[in-house]
């Protein structure tokens, strides 16, 4: 069976959180033009920010020279968003989901980020740098709104 | 990310602009949590101008709720544009907080 896969963009960025705004502006023009209504469109642009701030802060603290690079692309029904990066990895997916009322209660940090992209996304996966490449890759995928 | 204050009796009321995210929540935080050590008890928070918040400026709010919280103190947000509004929600932040429509709505929650 053929895969049919539609790119819509790709970015590269510096890892670094002071640029994360035209990831926003990008990842949001993406989103509306697949036809997410503005509510859901905000929400993705939310989950990528929350990933990327979390590679900057972790490319800031070993090495200011790391990249964050953002695809786009619309397989099946699927809005597909891959962030690659070639900081250290780190599966932002070993990060357990915080109860809410014992978050409040116990103020850990941590935890939050990767709740709301749990709660937006339908489907994340996580692909540690393979050695060939050097990138890590984080894929994550929201099946489009039904037209 | 601009915040300035304005004290209307007893309470301070902070108004919020622009966008609390990474780039900018350490900053939100020391203003915030700034005016707590300061002795500020009750405060609202105008959220009519702001654009975008993400996890960590949702938590610089929680920072100070909880600071509140020990200090006897109460908190009230107004003004917050759906798009900040869903977010809240989706997180579940919103029943954390008392969130209201107006200023006056603030105001009174204080009192």
């Amino acid at each position: 069976m053929s895969q049919h896969k539609y790119i819509i963009g790709t970015l590269s960025v510096p890892a670094m959180t002071d640029v994360l705004w035209e990831v926003r502006e990008f990842v949001s023009n993406c989103a509306a033009k697949s036809g997410f209504d503005e509510q859901q469109t905000n929400y993705i642009v939310l989950a990528v920010d929350e990933i990327c701030a979390n590679i900057a802060r972790h490319a800031k603290e070993k090495n200011a020279s790391k990249e964050i690079i953002v695809s786009v692309s619309v397989e099946e029904s699927q809005f597909v968003v891959t962030i690659e990066d070639n900081a250290l990895p780190f599966n932002p997916l070993d990060v357990p989901s915080p109860n809410m009322v014992d978050y409040f209660r116990t103020f850990r940090n941590g935890g939050l980020g990767i709740h709301i992209v749990r709660t937006v996304m339908d489907n994340i996966l996580y692909t540690p740098s393979a050695s060939h490449s050097g990138y890590n890759a984080l894929t994550l995928r929201k099946r489009l709104p039904v037209a | 990310m601009k915040i300035t204050s304005t004290m209307m009796e007893d309470i301070l009321l902070l108004a919020i602009e622009g966008r609390v995210d990474t780039n900018t929540a350490t900053e939100a935080e020391e203003a915030i949590i700034g005016t707590i050590d300061n002795g500020a008890a009750r405060i609202a928070i105008d959220f009519s101008g702001l654009d975008y918040v993400s996890s960590a400026g949702l938590r610089v709010f929680l920072l100070a709720a909880k600071k509140l919280k020990k200090t006897g103190g109460q908190m009230s947000l107004f003004g917050m544009k759906p798009i900040i509004k869903e977010v809240f929600d989706m997180s579940g932040f919103s029943a954390l907080f008392t969130i209201v429509n107006t200023r006056d709505e603030a105001l009174t929650a204080l009192k």
